[in-house]
C-alpha cells in the first residue's frame, strides 16, 4: 500500500502494520546480505592483495634504482630529485636497525614467557642481605613482566612503522621511475609545499594522532593483553612475577574459577542496573530539563537570565566538590537527616546510603540536580530556533498549550537532539563521578562479589577492583573493562548506524 | 599573518613563563638520591620533625641528606603509592597492611639474628614483636600496639557499674532519655558497620579465623573460619543484631562524647588516637573502661575487639641497593621507636607503646586508656590483627549494613553468617 | 482580536503564570541549597557539625588555614592546578580544533576510519590506561612532575573532536571555495577565515580545556603519590573529605570548595553565551 493509505489508517493499525512489515522484510534482507557477501569478500581480497602486487610489480619491473630501494630505503627518491626525503627515509631505516639490535630484540624475545622467576617463589628481584642483617633487593627492569610487555609493544609498533616506511619508499621509487619519462618530477620543495594544501590533513593531524597512539592506543592494547595474565597485587611484577594465563580470567568471569563463583551473577546484576540507570538518568534529565526550559521560556516570565544563571551554578561548580558535599549531607548523621529529625518530620534517619532502593533513587535524583541545567540550556537554545508562526497558526486553530507541546515542540526537539540523547545514554553508562563520589557504589551486600555494591556501575566496580580493593586484581578488571567496552560499543553502533544525522552529514554541509 | 604571529608569540611566552616558574619546585623529590622522605600521619608531624632533628645531631652521616616529612596516614601508604620506587623511604604503617606492603616490595626485612633484630625482640613486648614477625624475618619496627578501641564515657552521667555490662548500659541510657526534659536521646556511639569494630563483635563468643601462609612469599594458602558456627557464631550474630538495632546506639566512629545539643552521646567506642580531643571535651568527667560484657543465651562475654599495631618500615623499592641509605634509614627507625621516642609520642599524642622500658614507666601506667586496653586484652576476646584475610573487611561491613538496614534478622542469621564465612575463607 | 480575550482566559493565564513563578522559585531554592550550605559551613568554627545548617559561630579562620597550614597546603594544590589548567587549555585547544577542522573540512582516505576508531577507543574506561601512562611518563621522565598531567590530558584530547566538528560543519563551504579561488591555501583558510568566524566554539573549547584539570582526581592522584607538593585541588580536597579526616577538616573542605568554585563560576558566567552556543551548535546539529 502507498504512504497515503498508510497514513489514513487508524493509529493502532499503523503500528501493527509497521511491525509486520519489519518482520516480512527480514528474509529478503538476509538473502540480499548473502548475495552481496561474495562481492564484498572479493573487494576485501583485492584490498589486501594490492600492496603485495605493488611490491611484486616493483621488483619485477623496477630498474636498478628501484631494486636498491628494497635494501636501502629512500634510494629511489634520492636519485629522482627528492634528495632530502630519500635521506630521511634512509636515516629512519638505520635508526630502526640500531634500535632493534640494541633494544628491540632482547625485549621481544621475552614476550612469550614474560619475566622469569629468580627462585621457586616467583621473586622478580634478587634479594641480598647487608652485613648488618638488612635485606635489600636489586630489581632489574628487564625481569619485570610489565616492562617486557610495554617494550615489546613499542618494538612491535616500531616494526609496523618500518614496514610501512619500506613499503612506501619502494612504491615511491617505482612511481618516480614510471613517471620519469612523462612529467616533471616533484622535488622536495614541491612536496613541502603540499603540506599546507593537499596534505594539510597530515600537518594538522600528526601531533594529535601521535598523542592518541602513544597515550591511548598503546595503553589499551597493553590492558587487553593484561586480561590474559594474572597481574594483580599478588603477582605485581615488581616483587613476584606474573605470567600469561590464557583464557583463565575469562573463565573466572563466567564463574568457572575457584573463588570466583559469584562473579558472573554479580556482573549481570550490575550490568542490569547500569542499563536501568543510564536509561533513567538520560531521560529524566532530558524531559525535566525540557519542561524547565519551556517554563522559563514562556513569554510572560520576567528575569529569564536570572533563572537560567541560578541553574547554571551547578555546571560551573566543579562536580567533585558538589558531589562530595552532597555525600556528606545525606549521611545518616548528615545535615539533611538531622534537620528532618529536629523538625520532627521523621523519627528515624532516612538511610539514604544504606537501603539499596532509596540509594538508587537518591542517585538518580542527584544526577537530575547535576544534569538538568545542561539539558535545559540545550533545550533553550533549540527552542529559540522553532519558528514562531508554527505556534501562531496552531493557536489560531484553537490548539491547547498541551497539544502544541505534543505536536510541535516535542517532535522537533526529539529530531534535533537524537544524537545528543544517544551520546548521553552512552555517556551515562560510564558515568563514574556521580555514582562513585556519591555512594562509592554502595551499599555493599553479601551476595555480590569482590566489593561490588548495589549502585555500582560496571565502571565503578572496575575502579574499585583496580584501585581500592586490598587485592588489586588488574587482570580481572581488564576483563571487565573489555566487557564494558563491548556493551557500550554494541549499543552505540546500533544507534549510530540508524541515526539519520549520520547519513545526512554530506547533505547537511 | 601579523595577528596570528602575535597570538603565537603571546601563547609561547605564557608557556615559557609558566614553565620557568614551575620547574623550580613542582617536581617531586622522588628522584633525588640525596633526599630521604619520611612519611607519617599529619597529626604526628611535630614529633617526627623533632625526631629527625635529634637524629641528625646524633648521627653524622644523616646530615649529608635532605630529610623531608610527607603527610601520609598509616593505612594510606599502600593506596597512595602506586609506584613503590617513587614512594617515601621511611613510613609509618598499620600492621594489617604489612602483608600487602611486603608483596609490593616496600618493606626491607631484618634478620632475626642480626644486631637490630635482637634489639627489636629484646626491647619490645611479645605482642609488638609478633606484629613485625613475618615470613621468617622482621619487616618493621613496632612502636604502638594500641590500635584498638575501648569505651570512653562521661563519668558524670554513667557510673562504672553502668558501663560494665551492655544490659546495664542500655537500661541507663533508656532511663536518662525518658527522663530528659529536653526530650534528648542519650546514646552510645558504636560504629558497628565499620568492619574494624564489627569484627570485634563477631569475636565475642569465640569464633576465630585461622590463616596458613607461605613462609617465604607471604601468600595465604588456606583460610578457615567459624563465624557460622551454630553456637559461637550465632551468639555473636545475635549480639551484633542487638547492637545494630538498639535505638540508643549511634553508628558513628571517632565520636567525641559530649553533652551538648539535642543528642547526648555520653559514651563512645573509639581508640586512643582521639584521646586528646576526648580529654579536652570531658575534662574532669573523663573516664575510660574496657568494653562492656554482653549476655546472649545465658553466656556472658566481654565484647570482642581487634588489636592492631603501628610500625615503621623502610621502603625497599625506593632505596634499592644503596647500602648507606639502607643503614641510615634503619638506624632512624630504630631511633624513632626507642623508649625515649615512644614516651615522647605518648606525651604528645597519648599513643601507647611497645617498648618494655616505656611500658614500665609511670606515665604509661597512669594512663587510664592504656589500663583499659590492658584490661580488654586480659579478657581473651581480643584478636591480634596479624595476617587478616583480605575478604574479612567486606564481609563484615556487609553484615553490619545488612543488619542496620534490617535485612538480616535472627530468622536468616545463620544463612547470612554462612555467606560471610564462605567469603572470608576464599581470601587469598 | 484583542477584545476577544475573555476575562476567564486572562484569569487562567494569570494562574498559569503564578504557578510557573512558584515552581521556578522552588526549583531555584532546591538548586542552590547545597551551595548555600557550602558557603555557610565554610565559616564555621566547629570543624564538623552536621546538626546545624548555619554554623553557630562564624569565623574566617578556615580560609586563613587554607593558605597557612603547611600540612594541608591548599595554595600549593591550587597553584599546581592553575598551571596545569593554563598550559593544558592552550595546547589542548590547538589539538582539538586542528583535529575537528581536519575531520570536518578536509577529505582524505582514512578519514571515516579514524573518526570511527576515535569513537570506539573513547568507549574504553579511561582509567584502564592510567597504569601504563604512568610508566610512559616514567620513560620520558615526567612521572614526578605536574607536566606529566599536561601531557596526558593533551595527548588524548584529539578524541573529543565531536562537538567542534559539528560546529565547523555548519560553516558554509562556499566560504572555502571563494577563498580558494582567490588563491589561498588551506592553512590560510583555516587560520584567517574559519577560526575568526568560530569564536563561540573556540571559546567553548578553551573553557572546557581549562576547567577539565580542576576536576580530575584519578590521574592526578597517581602522579601525586601522596606528595602534597604535587597534588591538585581535586586530590587535596578529597583527602580532606575522607572518612578518617573529615571530622577535623569538613569546614576547611567547604572553604576550599568555595575558593575553587568562585573563579570557575566567574569564568562560566562571563563566557556563558559562548558555552551555550557551543553546546547547542556543536552537540546538537549532528
Amino acid at each position: 500500500m502507498t504512504e497515503l493509505e498508510l497514513m489514513s489508517k487508524p493509529k493502532y493499525e499503523r503500528f501493527f502494520l509497521k511491525i509486520g512489515l519489519f518482520f516480512s522484510r527480514i528474509p529478503s534482507k538476509i538473502s540480499s546480505f548473502f548475495r552481496i557477501l561474495p562481492l564484498k569478500l572479493r573487494l576485501l581480497g583485492k584490498k589486501i592483495a594490492s600492496p603485495f602486487l605493488t611490491i611484486w610489480d616493483a621488483f619485477i619491473n623496477g630498474d636498478w634504482k628501484t631494486r636498491l630501494s628494497f635494501l636501502f630505503c629512500g634510494f629511489g627518491q634520492m636519485f629522482n630529485k627528492q634528495i632530502v626525503l630519500g635521506i630521511i627515509n634512509f636515516i629512519f631505516e638505520l635508526v630502526f636497525i640500531v634500535y632493534m639490535v640494541l633494544v628491540g630484540v632482547p625485549w621481544i624475545s621475552k614476550f612469550g614467557t614474560l619475566a622469569t622467576p629468580l627462585d621457586e617463589f616467583g621473586n622478580a628481584c634478587e634479594i641480598h642481605t647487608t652485613s648488618s642483617g638488612f635485606e635489600y633487593s636489586i630489581c632489574d627492569r628487564s625481569n619485570d613482566s610489565r616492562f617486557i610487555i610495554l617494550y615489546s609493544l613499542i618494538t612491535i609498533f616500531f616494526i609496523i612503522c618500518m614496514v610501512y616506511v619500506w613499503y612506501s619508499s619502494v612504491k615511491k621509487a617505482k612511481l618516480l621511475q614510471d613517471y620519469s619519462q612523462v612529467v616533471k618530477k616533484e622535488t622536495d620543495l614541491d612536496i613541502v609545499r603540499t603540506f599546507t594544501g593537499r596534505n594539510y590533513d597530515k600537518t594538522l593531524l600528526t601531533i594529535p594522532l601521535a598523542g592518541v597512539l602513544i597515550f591511548t592506543v598503546l595503553p589499551l592494547v597493553f590492558m587487553i593483553l593484561i586480561a590474559f595474565t594474572n597481574y594483580s597485587s599478588e603477582y605485581n611484577g615488581s616483587k613476584i612475577v606474573f605470567n600469561w594465563v590464557g583464557w583463565q580470567n575469562f573463565a573466572n568471569m563466567a564463574g568457572l574459577g575457584a573463588g570466583y563463583e559469584t562473579f558472573l551473577p554479580t556482573m549481570l546484576k550490575i550490568l542490569l542496573w547500569t542499563l536501568i540507570w543510564a536509561f533513567f538518568a538520560t531521560f529524566t534529565n532530558y524531559f525535566l530539563g525540557m519542561i524547565v526550559a519551556l517554563l522559563i521560556n514562556q513569554k510572560a516570565i520576567k528575569l529569564k537570565k536570572v533563572w537560567r544563571t541560578i541553574l547554571i551554578t551547578t555546571v560551573a561548580v566543579p562536580q567533585f566538590i558538589s558531589l562530595l558535599l552532597i555525600n556528606k549531607m545525606i549521611q545518616d548523621n548528615g545535615i539533611i537527616n538531622n534537620l528532618l529529625l529536629q523538625w520532627g518530620i521523621i523519627n528515624q534517619p532516612i538511610h539514604f546510603l544504606i537501603n539499596p532502593w532509596i540509594t538508587r533513587v537518591t542517585v538518580i535524583v542527584v544526577n537530575m540536580w547535576v544534569g538538568i541545567p545542561y539539558t535545559m540550556l540545550i533545550c533553550t537554545g533549540i527552542l529559540m530556533n522553532i519558528p514562531e508562526d508554527l505556534y501562531e497558526s496552531a493557536k489560531i486553530d484553537g490548539a491547547s498549550p498541551f497539544k502544541m507541546y505534543m505536536k510541535i515542540t516535542l517532535p522537533y526537539m526529539l529530531f534535533v537532539t537524537t544524537p545528543y540523547l544517544i551520546q548521553q545514554f552512552v555517556g551515562n553508562i560510564n558515568n563514574f563521578n556521580v555514582i562513585y563520589l556519591l555512594t562509592q557504589g554502595g551499599p555493599l551486600t553479601s551476595s555480590y562479589a569482590a566489593g561490588a555494591g548495589q549502585t555500582d556501575l560496571l565502571i565503578t566496580w572496575l575502579y574499585k577492583l583496580t584501585m581500592t580493593n586490598s587485592s588489586k586484581d588488574y587482570a580481572m578488571s581488564s576483563v571487565i573493562g573489555i566487557i564494558v567496552f563491548c556493551v557500550v560499543a554494541f549499543i552505540s553502533l546500533i544507534f549510530y548506524s540508524k541515526s539519520n544525522s549520520v547519513k545526512n552529514e554530506e547533505e547537511f554541509q | 599573518m601579523k595577528k596570528n604571529f602575535k597570538l603565537l608569540t603571546v601563547s609561547a611566552a605564557i608557556l615559557l613563563g609558566i614553565g620557568g616558574l614551575t620547574s623550580c619546585n613542582h617536581d617531586g623529590n622522588g628522584d633525588d638520591p640525596n633526599t630521604i622522605v619520611v612519611a607519617g600521619p599529619g597529626a604526628q608531624q611535630t614529633l617526627i620533625e623533632e625526631l629527625i632533628s635529634d637524629f641528625k645531631k646524633q648521627n653524622e652521616e644523616a646530615n649529608n641528606y635532605n630529610w623531608v616529612f610527607r603527610d601520609m596516614g598509616e593505612d594510606q601508604v599502600e593506596a597512595q603509592v602506586p609506584d613503590p620506587a617513587a614512594g617515601p623511604e621511611i613510613f609509618h604503617f598499620a600492621s594489617d597492611k604489612l602483608a600487602n606492603l611486603f608483596k609490593l616490595n616496600m618493606l626491607q626485612g631484618i634478620d632475626k639474628d642480626s644486631e637490630t633484630g635482637k634489639w627489636i625482640s629484646e626491647n619490645n613486648t611479645e605482642t609488638g614483636v609478633a606484629f613485625a614477625d613475618f615470613a621468617g624475618k622482621y619487616y618493621g619496627y613496632p612502636y604502638a600496639q594500641d590500635n584498638t578501641y575501648v569505651l570512653f564515657y562521661d563519668k558524670s552521667v554513667l557510673t562504672e557499674e553502668d558501663v560494665s555490662t551492655w544490659e546495664n548500659l542500655t537500661a541507663k541510657l533508656k532511663t536518662l532519655s525518658d527522663s530528659s526534659e529536653e526530650e534528648a536521646t542519650y546514646q552510645i556511639a558504636y560504629p558497628y558497620s565499620t568492619a574494624f569494630y564489627g569484627a570485634g563483635i563477631m569475636f565475642t563468643f569465640g569464633s576465630r579465623y585461622q590463616v596458613e601462609y607461605n613462609q617465604t612469599t607471604g601468600a595465604l594458602t588456606n583460610v578457615t573460619a567459624d563465624f557460622n558456627d551454630p553456637v559461637k557464631g550465632v551468639k555473636a550474630g545475635k549480639a551484633f543484631i542487638e547492637i545494630g538495632t538498639n535505638p540508643y546506639v549511634l553508628d558513628g566512629g571517632d565520636v567525641i562524647p559530649t553533652s551538648s545539643g539535642n543528642e547526648h552521646v555520653v559514651a563512645s567506642v573509639t581508640g586512643t588516637w582521639n584521646i586528646n580531643k576526648i580529654t579536652a571535651e570531658l575534662g574532669d568527667d573523663y573516664a575510660v573502661a574496657k568494653l562492656p560484657t554482653i549476655t546472649i543465651d545465658g553466656e556472658t562475654q566481654t565484647l570482642g575487639s581487634f588489636l592492631g599495631a603501628k610500625l615503621m618500615g623502610v621502603n625497599s623499592a625506593a632505596i634499592g641497593n644503596d647500602i648507606t641509605k639502607t643503614e641510615l634509614c634503619n638506624a632512624f627507625c630504630q631511633f624513632a621507636t626507642s623508649a625515649e621516642a615512644q614516651s615522647r609520642r605518648h606525651e604528645l599524642y597519648g599513643t601507647g607503646g611497645t617498648n618494655i622500658e616505656f611500658r614500665d614507666s609511670d606515665a604509661f601506667k597512669n594512663d587510664l586508656a592504656q589500663v583499659a586496653v590492658a584490661n580488654q586484652e586480659a579478657t581473651n576476646t581480643m584478636v591480634l590483627q596479624t595476617n587478616v584475610p583480605g575478604k574479612l573487611w567486606d564481609a563484615f561491613t556487609t553484615l553490619g549494613t545488612d543488619i542496620k538496614a534490617g535485612k538480616t534478622t535472627e530468622a536468616n542469621l545463620l544463612e547470612k553468617l554462612t555467606i560471610a564465612n564462605n567469603a572470608i575463607q576464599t581470601s587469598r | 482580536m484583542k477584545k476577544a480575550i475573555t476575562s476567564s482566559m486572562r484569569a487562567r493565564k494569570n494562574i498559569r503564570l503564578t504557578l510557573s513563578y512558584v515552581i521556578l522559585i522552588i526549583i531555584s531554592i532546591f538548586w542552590l541549597i547545597p551551595f548555600i550550605y557550602l558557603l555557610a559551613q565554610s565559616f564555621s568554627v566547629d570543624t564538623m557539625n552536621y546538626s546545624v545548617f548555619f554554623p553557630d559561630e562564624w569565623t574566617f579562620n578556615n580560609y586563613v588555614l587554607l593558605f597557612t597550614d603547611p600540612a594541608k597546603p591548599f595554595w600549593k594544590w591550587w597553584l599546581n592546578t592553575f598551571i596545569v589548567a593554563g598550559v593544558t587549555c592552550i595546547i589542548q585547544t590547538l589539538i582539538t580544533l586542528a583535529t575537528s577542522y581536519a575531520f570536518s573540512r578536509l577529505r582524505f582516505k582514512s578519514r571515516r576510519f579514524i573518526m570511527k576508531a576515535f569513537l570506539i577507543i573513547g568507549m574504553f574506561p579511561s582509567f584502564l590506561t592510567m597504569i601504563i601512562n604512568y610508566f610512559l611518563l616514567d620513560l620520558i621522565g615526567l612521572n614526578n612532575s605536574i607536566f606529566g598531567l599536561v601531557v596526558i590530558y593533551c595527548a588524548s584530547s584529539a578524541m573529543s573532536y565531536y562537538i567542534a566538528k559539528g560546529f565547523f560543519d555548519t560553516v558554509p563551504k562556499s566560504l572555502d571555495e571563494a577563498a580558494m579561488i582567490d588563491g589561498a591555501n588551506k592553512n590560510t583558510i583555516f587560520f584567517k577565515i574559519i577560526l575568526p568566524l568560530s569564536k563561540p566554539i573556540v571559546v567553548y573549547t578553551v573553557l572546557m580545556a581549562f576547567t577539565g584539570p580542576w576536576g580530575d582526581f584519578m590521574m592526578a592522584s597517581y602522579i601525586a603519590q601522596g606528595n602534597n607538593d604535587l597534588m591538585n585541588v581535586a586530590v587535596g580536597l578529597q583527602n580532606l573529605a575522607q572518612v578518617g579526616e573529615v571530622s577535623k577538616y569538613f569546614s576547611r573542605f567547604c572553604a576550599g570548595g568555595v575558593v575553587t568554585s568562585i573563579p570557575i563560576m566567574i569564568l562560566f558566567f562571563w563566557l556563558q553565551r559562548y558555552y551555550v552556543e557551543g553546546v547547542t551548535g556543536g552537540a546538537v546539529k549532528g
